[in-house]
């Protein structure tokens, strides 16, 4: 069981992978967007957050810079769940920052369930 | 200024010009842009397109294969260029979409420049911004249309062009 973070300013998609999440046995919480995703992360500790891209006042992009430069969460593992399709450039950018992987939105159940557990090393 | 090769061979590319002589260069890459692609849609985000297609008319681009979307100019200034088909919009992301697609569905240019990318976000909230040029990236690769996002280098570190580049193949600077 992990401890995962859904962050996504649309309410009935992070209250959708929340619940598949524990469904799926793990421990999940939310953030509704970037500035609530840094909060939470000072007192919650976490496994891997699930980071949508397209989000008011701060993107995905920006949130991992921001976790990237924290000391504390350097290592923390973050997934992008998105819609938008990067570059290759732009991926290799994103990886850069330590993306660990790219999740489509809207999720592929089974699909999701495999990158998961790849993500988490329970393979 | 940047060489025409860097332009070439990626879809969806990033140029970010110097201040100086910000227009004369990028009204000069849409002329390279259109000897090599034969058609050329270029949208003004700052500019009146009329007063845009004057200027690039006057920068050596051809008028029957230039379409021209941007704002609206004030009621006199009007109509420099009629021979070039232009598009009057308004800023906000549902009237460029309207401006451009109905040039792009009418004329199909082989070539998009769109400048300063950087002035959608003035005017628009920026997830909205950075998700329409998402959208025109990935319909441009769809349909095989060259896109160049034209920038300004000053602008490089703002949030919402360091969101941008992750949707572009490339990101040329003079």
């Amino acid at each position: 069981m992990a401890r995962i973070m859904v962050v996504d300013d649309e309410a009935d998609i992070r209250e959708s992978i929340k619940t598949v999440l524990e469904s799926l046995g793990h421990e999940a919480f939310t953030a509704k967007d970037g500035m609530d995703c840094l909060e939470k992360l000072k007192t919650e500790k976490v496994d891997l957050v699930l980071l949508d891209f397209f989000m008011p006042e701060m993107s995905g992009r920006e949130v991992l810079e921001r976790i990237r430069a924290d000391p504390k969460l350097g290592k923390l593992k973050v997934a992008m769940m998105t819609v938008a399709r990067m570059s290759e450039a732009g991926e290799a950018a994103m990886k850069k920052l330590g993306i660990v992987d790219y999740i489509s939105k809207p999720i592929d159940l089974a699909n999701f369930k495999e990158r998961l557990r790849k993500i988490l090393g329970q393979d | 200024m940047v060489s025409l090769k860097e332009l070439l061979g990626s879809p969806v590319i990033l140029l970010a010009l110097s201040a100086e002589e910000y227009y004369q260069n990028a009204y000069k890459t849409a002329r390279e842009l259109q000897d090599v692609y034969g058609s050329l849609c270029y949208v003004s985000i700052e500019k009146p397109a009329c007063d845009v297609a004057a200027e690039l008319k006057a920068a050596g681009l051809r008028a029957n294969t230039l379409f021209v979307a941007g704002p609206a100019a004030l009621a006199e200034k009007r109509r420099k260029t009629p021979e070039i088909k232009c598009s009057e919009c308004g800023l906000a992301i549902v009237d460029l979409t309207v401006g451009i697609f109905g040039l792009i569905d009418r004329y199909h240019p082989a070539a998009v420049v769109i400048e300063p990318i950087a002035a959608i976000a003035k005017h628009n909230p920026e997830m909205e911004a950075a998700k329409f040029i998402h959208y025109l990236a990935n319909d441009s690769r769809t349909h095989k249309r060259a896109l160049v996002l034209i920038c300004k280098k000053s602008e490089l570190k703002t949030k919402f062009v360091k969101d941008v580049m992750l949707f572009v193949d490339k990101v040329v600077s003079d």
